[in-house]
């Protein structure tokens, strides 16, 4: 399991998101939470522990208390106020196996990319759980801080394979209905399926008051559309077949991937969901570090 | 417009244009399997693109046929023809070369006139002649059906063409040729026209003669190629007579003539020369004159007085000071004949009748010159003092007789109907049924109805007609003078109808003077004037009471009119203004005699004297006629006796004047006369020769066939640029 997991976490990755002074800089809203406070106060009123007062905390949140005993002002820290639930929500359909360079499939680097999320969750004490889907949900793995945890959602992913169809907007209404607590919903997926039932279930995710990030992963072929020729085209989940020039319809079909990719991108920014196109030929580290940079600064 | 191909075989490639259509449908691509979770975009795209693409595909696929079938087209090297394709240049020809022989064919240009271009131009075409050739050669002046001959002997015939000066149209010559060859079973048939192309050598308005022979040959060429070799000087100058005008054609003895003539000056330059004046081969006189550019100017000489009176003489204007291109009209010729005094005779049956006719004629018969000179007669002893006829007379006056017997008025009848002229005066004698007789009527304009007294103040009043010879001259001047003439009394007459006209009426509207004109060689006349030219001793006292008054015309009282009547009644009756003897190219010479002498023959000598013919006498003997004399310059008529008495006659022949106008045909003229597609013009040896090949071997074609395949070309590479490379610039922009 431990090279199945180190498999995901590259270490040059790793190093990669090291570097960076999380703490410092990474101040995303329900992402990873900073030095400053969050903006999920009295969210939850479990006891977490004190911190010295520093300037620009509430004084409503001053333990008066300890100051008598102590003469000192300290603030109460509450448990969701430093910590955030995070879930990895993966896509298992047989769509999301397909690689046409034979390299990563789409599921493979959709579980790069959440190994790194994980690991930067767990290194922040945050508890990440994990959902896998295809026509419904097949697998969850519930959150947890522990050091472990990233080793277990990793093997769990290991052994999930995607294959057959899938019902996107099914499998969010499922998963939205799992969740208890406010959550950090992160999606990886490649869309393909019916577009309003999809929407549907974003809205409802977001409704419940989850924060959703949808890294939509597409392969680098469905991406850029390398073809030439006449060509026998057939959908893996479905059987379906279509016979198509290559060079004529090339133009038409990128066209209608960025008319896709610019519909998803339109519902998201309007449901203010982070949506994060990408495909397999672009490094994912520096998607992601793109993604979170972008994120940061918005911040 | 008609096609042919040199390589035909090739053209069959064209079927290889079939290919793509076979690679299309039979040679289609095994389509690659490829797994594509995303065929739900492709789905969604491909419905609505499909119908385009297929329309894409289909154009592209037309587009590569195009191709192959435009590049074996152009292997099979087509050629376009207007006209009928002459072929190889060993097919045999029956070929026609129709000169224009006319007097402009004369410019010389480079040392060398237009005809002589125009033989050069045929001895090119007759040395490359292919074997078995038949040549029809035509000039413009030569009438009749040419008949096939080799070339050697239409060498021959072109080697002895000369200027002409009387030509037929060009549109006749060349219809001529077109008729010769169109008998030819040669296989191909050419006609070459070679001219200066002037306007005046051709009918513009009119299709060339035998055009549609023209159309359907005989052989396997079914038209006839035509090619017109212009010859047009390029910047044509010339100074030319353009006419010469006599005081009158026929000189009186003592009195000099007057001739003017008149140079006009074709070019852009102004220019000064000097124009000679000869009489009788001796020089007379010279003048300068000053042209402006395309101007003309007038020069004038007079003969000498007393000048051989009898004979024919000869004036000639020359233009000298510089050459002239065109030499043929910088002479122009002049031939007048200087005669006795006209003799007239006046019938009356009073002197009193013929008294003022007389004085008006004739006013000092004592004096040495006397133009005219009166004779009379009585009006009973008319036909027994004259039994030789009245043939020597200008003019017969027959004034207020009462009657004349048959014999009177046949003599009269035979008079005007043999040329001669003669003035009737009505008046108060005058016997109406006498007058009104037969023979009298065969002679008379106008048949008697009776004596009228005429409205109080009539006077003598309209001019019929000014342009008639009688008022030629100062015309509204003698209307004028006329209409102040009183008359009192005077016949009414019935005018002969279709026979006669009215020259004057009086102010009433009844005829004063009539004519009546009988054709013929020479053109008999009778003038009838229906009040008397005599004026009785009359008493004082109302003038419509006195029976004896009938007009004051002849008084000194009425003015000048009495007197230029008379004296122009016997010109224009001798018909002095008529008779000519310069006469142009082509126009028949007719030459009057002198009826009194008879002559058993005429020699004619040509102006240069090479040529001498004999002529026979004409019944009458009062004219000879020659017909279309064609040499330019003073020809010499030899009357010939009985009695080998000789007496020297003449006349001239000027060249026609319309060769002095050298503006050129235009394409529209050109495509009258030959149709629009009729034929090929060149107007210099490079054109000419190009435009023979291009009738030999039509429009090659080759050249716009490859440009029109770079054209498909570069279209079928944007149309597949467009189609699928649009795929690959996105992706580069997408990599970018």
């Amino acid at each position: 399991m431990a090279g199945t997991a180190e498999k995901y976490l590259k270490p040059e990755v790793i190093r990669q998101v090291s570097r960076l002074d999380l703490r410092a800089r990474f101040i995303v809203e329900g992402f990873i939470a900073g030095l400053h406070a969050s903006p999920f106060q009295g969210f939850s009123v479990e006891f977490s522990e004190h911190r010295k007062y520093s300037a620009g905390d509430n004084i409503s949140d001053i333990d008066w208390n300890v100051f008598a005993k102590t003469d000192r002002f300290y603030v109460k820290k509450f448990q969701a106020e430093t910590n955030l639930t995070g879930y990895l929500v993966m896509d298992l359909s047989g769509s999301m196996g397909y690689t046409y360079r034979q390299e990563l499939t789409k599921f493979e680097y959709g579980i790069s990319l959440a190994a790194a999320l994980g690991y930067l969750m767990i290194h922040q004490q945050d508890p990440v759980g994990l959902i896998a889907f295809d026509k419904q949900v097949r697998q969850s793995l519930a959150p947890a801080s522990k050091r472990s945890q990233l080793g277990n959602i990793l093997s769990l992913l290991a052994r999930l394979k995607p294959e057959g169809e899938t019902d996107l907007g099914a499998s969010l209404h499922q998963v939205a209905g799992m969740l208890k607590h406010r959550s950090l919903v992160m999606l990886f997926s490649d869309l393909l399926g019916d577009h309003e039932s999809i929407l549907k279930a974003f809205h409802r995710l977001r409704f419940a008051g989850h924060d959703l990030i949808v890294f939509h992963i597409l392969d680098e072929a469905e991406a850029e559309f390398p073809f030439e020729g006449m060509l026998l085209l057939e959908d893996n989940e479905t059987g379906e077949t279509i016979e198509v020039d290559g060079d004529a319809i090339r133009a038409d079909y990128l066209e209608e991937v960025s008319r896709f990719r610019e519909l998803f991108k339109g519902d998201c920014r309007r449901a203010r969901i982070d949506y994060v196109p990408l495909h397999t030929g672009v490094a994912f580290d520096k998607a992601l570090m793109s993604y979170l940079l972008t994120r940061q600064a918005r911040a | 417009m008609e096609m042919s191909l040199l390589h035909a075989g090739l053209a069959a490639g064209a079927a290889l244009a079939a290919i793509p259509v076979i690679l299309h449908l039979f040679m289609r691509q095994t389509p690659k399997h490829v797994i594509f979770p995303a065929l739900q975009l492709v789905k969604e795209r491909q419905k609505k693109t499909k119908k385009r693409l297929r329309v894409k595909n289909w154009l592209l696929l037309l587009a590569r046929m195009l191709i192959i079938a435009l590049m074996a087209l152009a292997l099979a090297r087509p050629r376009l023809y207007s006209e009928a394709p002459l072929g190889d240049e060993s097919a045999p020809l029956a070929l026609g070369l129709v000169f224009d022989t006319s007097l402009s064919m004369s410019y010389v240009e480079e040392d060398k006139s237009r005809l002589d271009l125009a033989k050069d131009r045929a001895r090119e075409i007759l040395a490359k002649l292919p074997e078995g050739s038949q040549v029809f050669v035509v000039d413009s002046s030569t009438p009749g059906t040419p008949s096939g001959l080799p070339a050697s002997a239409a060498l021959k015939i072109i080697d002895g063409l000369t200027i002409q000066p009387v030509n037929r149209p060009m549109n006749a010559a060349v219809g001529q040729a077109y008729a010769g060859i169109a008998e030819s079973d040669r296989p191909i048939h050419v006609v070459y026209v070679l001219t200066d192309l002037a306007r005046t050598s051709w009918l513009p308005d009119q299709p060339a003669e035998g055009l549609d022979l023209s159309r359907k040959a005989k052989g396997p060429s079914s038209k006839t190629a035509t090619f017109v070799m212009s010859l047009h000087p390029k910047t044509p100058k010339d100074l030319a007579f353009e006419e010469v005008q006599p005081s009158s054609n026929i000189a009186t003895d003592g009195e000099p003539l007057t001739i003017k003539a008149v140079v006009r000056s074709q070019g852009t330059e102004p220019l000064e020369r000097t124009v000679e004046f000869y009489l009788d081969d001796q020089k007379r006189g010279e003048q300068q004159v000053k042209l402006a550019a395309n101007g003309q100017a007038e020069v004038q000489f007079q003969t000498p007085p007393r000048f051989g009176a009898g004979a024919v003489h000869r004036a000639e204007f020359r233009l000298t000071g510089a050459p002239d291109p065109l030499a043929a009209d910088d002479r122009i010729y002049f031939t007048f004949r200087v005669r006795p005094p006209l003799k007239v005779l006046l019938v009356s049956d009073t002197a009193l009748d013929a008294e003022f006719v007389a004085a008006a004629l004739d006013s000092d018969p004592g004096a040495v010159t006397r133009p005219v000179r009166v004779e009379r007669t009585r009006a009973a002893e008319l036909a027994q003092q004259h039994r030789d006829g009245l043939g020597g007379y200008a003019a017969v006056f027959l004034l207020n007789a009462e009657k004349l017997n048959d014999a009177g008025w046949s003599m009269l009848a035979q008079y005007v109907r043999e040329g001669g002229g003669l003035v009737v005066g009505l008046g108060n004698r005058v016997n109406l049924e006498n007058y009104n007789a037969s023979i009298p009527s065969q002679v008379l304009p106008a048949k008697l109805a009776a004596r009228i007294l005429a409205p109080p103040n009539m006077v003598m009043g309209k001019v019929g007609d000014l342009t008639h010879p009688l008022f030629e001259e100062y015309g509204k001047e003698l209307a004028g003078e006329l209409a102040l003439v009183p008359v009192v009394r005077y016949w009414k007459v019935e005018p002969t109808e279709g026979a006669s006209h009215v020259l004057v009426s009086y102010s009433n509207g009844d005829p004063a003077l009539l004519e009546r004109v009988f054709e013929g060689a020479r053109s008999g006349k009778v003038l009838l004037w229906t009040t008397p030219l005599s004026q009785l001793p009359t008493a004082t006292g109302d003038p419509r009471q006195n029976p004896n008054l009938w007009n004051l015309f002849p008084s000194p009282s009425s003015g000048w009119s009495f007197l230029v009547m008379m004296d122009r009644s016997v010109t224009y009756l001798a018909g002095t203004r008529n008779e000519p003897l310069s006469f142009q190219a082509g126009e028949s010479a007719v030459v009057p005699l002198d009826p009194q002498t008879r002559f058993s023959k005429f020699l004619l000598t040509s102006p240069d004297g090479k040529t001498t013919e004999e002529l026979k006498p004409s019944p009458s003997n009062r004219f000879i006629e020659v017909l279309s004399p064609r040499g330019i310059g003073q020809w010499k008529l030899t009357a010939i006796g009985a009695d080998n008495q000789t007496q020297a006659l003449g006349f001239s022949v000027n060249p026609p004047r319309s060769e002095s106008h050298l503006a050129a045909l235009e394409t529209a003229d050109l495509n009258v006369i030959f149709g629009k597609d009729g034929y090929q013009l060149a107007d210099n040896v490079q054109t000419f020769k190009e435009s023979e090949r291009t009738m030999r071997f039509g429009h090659e074609i080759f050249p716009w066939l490859l440009f029109l395949i770079l054209l498909v070309i570069t279209l079928e590479n944007t149309l597949s640029n467009l189609f699928y490379k649009d795929a690959s610039r996105a992706q580069a922009s997408r990599a970018a």
